[in-house]
């Protein structure tokens, strides 16, 4: 059994990359493309799914010892690196959410991408994504994490910039990869500290003997602190960076200027939680710091909060879906700070699925009404497009948290989990807020539902047609997912749970699976109701003129302009870091390059061409001169060694 | 007087022992088939019998016979697997181009066969005349093949500027093992090591000195050593383009298989240091002249000569540190990666050769990258190893050659190294640019077919695998370093 496992696990990630190759160097036609991309994402699921349930077949404690190294990639004196993966049930469950939402995207795309000017490309990169994030979850050591962590990034960096013709598209691109890189760079301090360390990166050596970093001081920015904290601090900056989260967050809603269907899959089911995935991977190290996994709590439930504010004032159908995100990231990531792994994985898990289905609907929306994405010129989609309608119903009923969809079960859980407490204590701050969040949620989809689908169509320039059956078929599936994924972790089953259970005995971070909380259950799904109705008293029955500005702007003034302006974070990073970068930058290329580093640089190019030409007319051609030039070496080899023994 | 038949072990010189009766037999069939096509696919069946051949006994106790004149060890084994893949990739460049330019005779390739035949006996000799033999051999192989193409003026000239120049070196070698056998009283190099072991003063000899002096000429021209390397850019530039890519890289891998031979079994560092300077310093402005002359070509053809060079000098860093641990897998790992990267960047230029005209200028590339996408890839591939990028090759090979350098003291040499790969970056991604960023409103036409196509794709992926399995491959090769002895 476990040898079969050991030739499916790297046919899960060799899959995607040959279908990669097979469209960079056979396909030129972009349906085809889309056909062998699907192929081979969806091969990937099929064969994803035969080693999960090989896994779930085995003996409890084995299951995290699937641990299969394929070759030692990096043997350099201490540094010893195998290019190793690591299938164990939190791996399975993030592997099964990549090639299964994967290929729903995938084949989406087929249909989305018709009319584009480069779909082959845009498959490749997709492909592409698909293995690079494989390997991030199925590394067993963290530099083969890393190096999918930094492939989803440049695959998710090419996917922004698809249009390059459009200057945001190649601004938010560039704005996406930057700011990555800076979380990037908090992730490389952690590893070289976990190196020093440890002297290995891999995660069977690192977490059994996590403990000892909390007793080990460093010198830190402010004094002796425990190296775990420095640590998971320094992995934290990384996790801001790839999960959105204050204060590297500002890329991601910019990162809509991809194409849609890259969107779902990058920016909202999978690449932006792998931050997530990092904490909960990494648990034996933020268990040994009680101050970082209260700071990844705060940071995640002020992301929730901040975002979701932000959504309510957004026109742009799939900006709300963006902040959304972002908020929806916040919850996981308070999760995962306050220990509570499984309620972050679930809710990664159905987040996935339904955030997918929303991005997918949102695309739908937008190829069906010729690329039209301000919601005020929307409006009574309804009847031209009822299957995109129901699908999009089922997303924000998921994502709104009513009982019954998935993300009702899945968000209960982390608002649960504050309450109850964990190790670390209670959070019952904390849970008030992320409850207002979940309130606010439910009022910027019914606000967008109703804006979208229902009323009447405002701006009647164009024509809206329903999509064709390969877009929407993936919807269906979606849209059924949604609806059901709440029971792979049902109060009382605990199926997750228990799945998950020997990834979280190699820490001692095993919760008892939490019980249904059901005045909570009852207050968050009250308020939620009640927020969505409010949405669509406000926006749902007037007919609004095709440039209207929000009515709430009228009541809630400046803090409406807040929400608008995305609470000037933008702005902010311009004035203080942007423009005295580039105001620096501009100073060096002025003043200081062409003097200094120029002069420097081009005497020394001088210097190479001028001796390059010399060498070259040296090189007459002719027999005679080449062979006094060989004299000459003779007379010097044979100089030196009657040199040598004369001596 | 009895005459006794010594007991000889032909497995010891299998491999190319099968490939010069294979290139008999080829050379008569040959008469007897219209399609030379065919002539090539008989010569890739030939090249994969001999490295069939040493395959039993890869990983098994060196065996030596012929009097101890040959020698089957891992090194040798490692070696004639490198020649047997350039030579077949070397072949699928060939078969095209030969038709393409009207120069297409059956002879091709049984010569090709004897050339490689005898450049493997270079890894198999473990005596001075053996070596020699074997080095005359493949030169005169090597003539006929540079003036292949002689309906070309230039490729005659090539042939000529090889026999004169070749003929020139070939003195100084054979003087050189004229005066070791003076001192010492044998070629045969284990011999010569025991003797130097034993005997303080001829350790000192200024004769045996000179003799080595004169050895290290013989060998530094062949791999084309600064300053014994002129010939280089005037033959590469003039052989038929598939004939320079295999000089480039076969003639060099068995160069430097004799080079190691000589310094590992007849003059070991522990017993006679005193070379080791002068082959640092020669290798520094091997390096150093090799790259900046690159930087001033316009001619792809002779701008991979001098990077060629360039990449002697490389080399020739882990042959001064030869004495250290793990010097031995990084020289070999080096040559692997080198060969088979300067082969497939002579691809492309193969590529854009039309029958009778010439098209060899940098600018010529401009777009190729798009219109050919294998092929640019592929080229992309080569440029980045050549220059040194990671993940490929040719990263961790540059980078294993300047840490046993480091470690043997000669930190200044690595810093050269270092500095010289910094110079030749320019170059290769000169070549980069060309190809996908800049382009012509007339192209270049350009032929490619699908033997060229399969060779390039085999070398470029063998490029990248190579450094993605840096350790695997180190191990495959550095068996040799025990048995080396």
């Amino acid at each position: 059994m476990e040898e079969t496992l050991f030739t499916l696990i790297p046919a899960i990630i060799v899959l995607p990359l040959l279908g990669a190759l097979i469209n960079t160097f056979l396909i030129r036609d972009g349906r085809r493309a889309g056909m062998v991309a699907s192929l081979a994402c969806g091969a990937a699921f099929v064969v994803g799914l035969a080693a999960f349930a090989l896994l779930a077949g085995l003996p409890h404690e084995e299951q995290t010892h699937i641990d299969l190294t394929l070759w030692q990639w990096i043997d350099a004196g201490p540094l010893d690196v195998p290019f190793g993966f690591l299938f164990d049930p939190l791996s399975a469950v993030m592997v099964l959410l990549i090639t299964g939402v994967g290929s729903l995207i995938h084949v989406f795309s087929i249909g989305y991408m018709a009319h584009d000017a480069r779909p082959v490309r845009y498959f490749v990169y997709l492909n592409l994504f698909v293995a690079a994030m494989l390997i991030l979850v199925l590394a067993n050591n963290y530099l083969l994490l890393f190096l999918g962590w930094e492939g989803v990034g440049l695959c998710s960096y090419l996917l922004i910039g698809h249009s390059f013709e459009r200057k945001e598209a190649r601004y938010a691109s560039m704005k996406a990869f930057v700011m990555n890189r800076i979380g990037d760079f908090g992730l490389m301090l952690a590893l070289l500290a976990l190196f020093q360390h440890f002297g290995s990166l891999n995660y069977g050596v690192i977490f059994p003997r996590a403990a000892e970093l909390a007793g080990q001081q460093i010198n830190w920015v402010l004094g002796p602190t425990a190296l775990a904290s420095a640590i998971a601090f320094c992995m934290l900056i990384g996790v801001s960076g790839k999960s959105a989260q204050i204060p590297l967050w500002t890329w991601l809603p910019d990162a809509m200027a991809g194409p849609t269907p890259a969107s779902a899959l990058i920016h909202a089911a999978t690449m932006v939680t792998s931050g997530v995935y990092l904490i909960v991977r990494s648990h034996s190290i933020f268990l040994q710091t009680q101050a970082i996994s209260n700071l990844t709590v705060y940071v995640g439930v002020a992301t929730a909060f901040v975002a979701a504010s932000i959504a309510i004032g957004q026109y742009d159908i799939k900006r709300v879906l963006a902040f959304s995100t972002v908020s929806q990231l916040g919850f996981m990531v308070a999760a995962a700070g306050m220990g509570a792994y499984t309620a972050a994985i679930f809710h990664l898990l159905t987040h996935g699925v339904f955030k997918a289905l929303l991005f997918l609907g949102a695309g739908s929306v937008i190829h069906g009404a010729h690329d039209v994405q301000d919601m005020r010129r929307m409006g009574g989609l309804r009847s031209a497009m009822p299957t995109t309608f129901l699908t999009y119903m089922a997303g924000t009923l998921a994502l709104s948290g009513i009982p019954i969809w998935a993300g009702f079960f899945s968000k209960d859980e982390i608002i649960g989990s504050a309450f109850h407490g964990t190790r670390f204590g209670t959070y019952p701050v904390s849970g008030t807020i992320l409850i207002i969040t979940a309130a606010l949620t439910a009022f910027y989809m019914a606000r967008q539902v109703s804006l979208v689908f229902l009323g009447q169509q405002r701006d009647t320039s164009y024509h809206a047609h329903e999509s064709e059956p390969i877009m929407t078929i993936p919807l269906w599936i979606l849209a059924v997912g949604s609806t059901i994924a709440g029971i792979i972790n049902f109060p009382g089953l605990h199926f997750l749970d228990h799945f998950l259970e020997p990834v979280f005995e190699v820490g001692h971070a095993v919760q008892e699976p939490l019980e249904f909380n059901i005045p909570l259950a009852i207050i968050t799904v009250v308020l939620a109701l009640a927020a969505g109705w409010v949405a669509y008293q406000v926006y749902g029955k007037r007919q609004w003129k095709k440039t209207f500005r929000d009515p709430l702007a009228r009541y809630l003034g400046v803090f409406f302009e807040g929400f608008e302006q995305r609470w000037y974070a933008d702005d902010v990073y311009d004035t203080m870091v942007v423009r005295p970068f580039k105001a620096t930058a501009s100073f060096l290329s002025r003043i200081l390059d062409p003097l200094g580093i120029d002069g420097l640089v081009n005497g020394a190019a001088w210097l190479v061409g001028f001796g390059g030409r010399g060498l070259r007319r040296a090189q007459t051609g002719y027999v005679r001169s080449y062979t006094l030039v060989f004299f000459l070496g003779v007379i010097a080899v044979l100089g030196y060694f009657g040199f040598a023994t004369v001596r | 007087m009895e005459f006794q038949i010594p007991q000889t072990d032909f497995t010891t010189i299998g491999p190319p022992l099968v490939l010069s009766v294979w290139a008999t037999a080829l050379l008569l069939i040959d008469l007897f088939i219209a399609n030379k096509r065919t002539t090539a696919i008989l010569a890739l069946v030939g090249l994969a019998a001999g490295a069939a051949v040493a395959l039993p006994f890869y990983g098994q106790t060196p065996r030596v016979s012929f009097e101890g004149m040959a020698l089957l060890d891992d090194t040798a084994i490692a070696i004639d697997w490198i020649l047997t893949l350039v030579t077949a990739i070397t072949i699928l460049f060939a078969m095209d181009y030969l038709k393409r330019q009207a120069i297409e005779m059956g002879e091709f390739y049984p010569v090709l066969l004897f050339t490689t035949s005898a450049m493997m006996m270079m890894a198999h000799g473990r005596n001075l005349i053996v070596l020699f033999i074997s080095l005359e051999w493949l030169s005169i192989g090597l003539y006929i093949l540079a003036g292949f193409a002689y309906p070309r003026i230039r490729s005659q000239e090539a042939a000529m500027k090889y026999l004169l120049y070749g003929a020139f070196a070939a003195g100084f070698l054979i003087y050189g093992t004229a005066l070791v056998y003076g001192v010492t009283g044998t070629v045969d190099m284990a011999t010569i090591a025991d003797q130097l072991r034993a005997n303080q003063a001829m350790r000192t000899s200024p004769l045996l000195l000179v003799g080595l002096g004169l050895l290290l000429i013989g060998f530094g021209y062949k791999i084309s050593m600064v300053p014994f390397h002129m010939w280089t850019p005037d033959v590469y530039e003039g052989s038929p383009t598939p004939v320079s890519a295999y000089m480039s890289a076969a003639t060099k891998a068995a160069g430097f298989a004799a080079l190691l031979r000589v310094v590992q079994i007849a003059f070991p560092v522990d017993v006679l240091p005193t070379w080791q300077i002068i082959v640092a310093i020669l290798a520094a402005l091997t390096m150093v002249i090799g790259n900046i002359a690159a930087v001033a070509q316009s001619n792809i053809k002779r701008m991979l000569a001098y990077s060629s060079i360039a990449h002697a000098g490389f080399i020739l860093c882990a042959l001064v540190a030869i004495g250290e641990p793990g010097a031995v897998q990084s020289y070999l790992y080096y040559i692997l990666a080198y060969a088979l990267t300067n082969l497939g960047a002579f691809a492309v230029v193969i590529a854009l050769e039309q029958a009778g005209e010439e098209r060899f200028d940098i600018a010529d590339l401009a777009g190729i990258g798009w219109r050919q996408p294998l092929l640019g890839a592929a080229m992309a591939v080569f440029m980045l190893s050549l220059a040194g990028v990671p993940p490929l090759a040719g990263f961790f090979a540059k980078w294993l050659v300047f840490q046993v350098a480091y470690q043997a003291g000669f930190w200044w040499l690595a810093l050269i190294g270092l500095l010289s790969s910094v110079v030749s970056a320019f170059y290769y991604l000169r070549i980069i640019v060309n190809m996908y960023m800049r382009e012509r409103s007339e192209p270049v036409p350009s032929f490619t077919t699908a033997p060229l196509l399969l060779g390039v794709g085999v070398a470029a992926l063998l490029v990248v695998v190579q450094g993605f399995l840096t350790n695997p491959v180190l191990t495959l090769v550095g068996q040799t370093v025990a048995a080396g002895r």
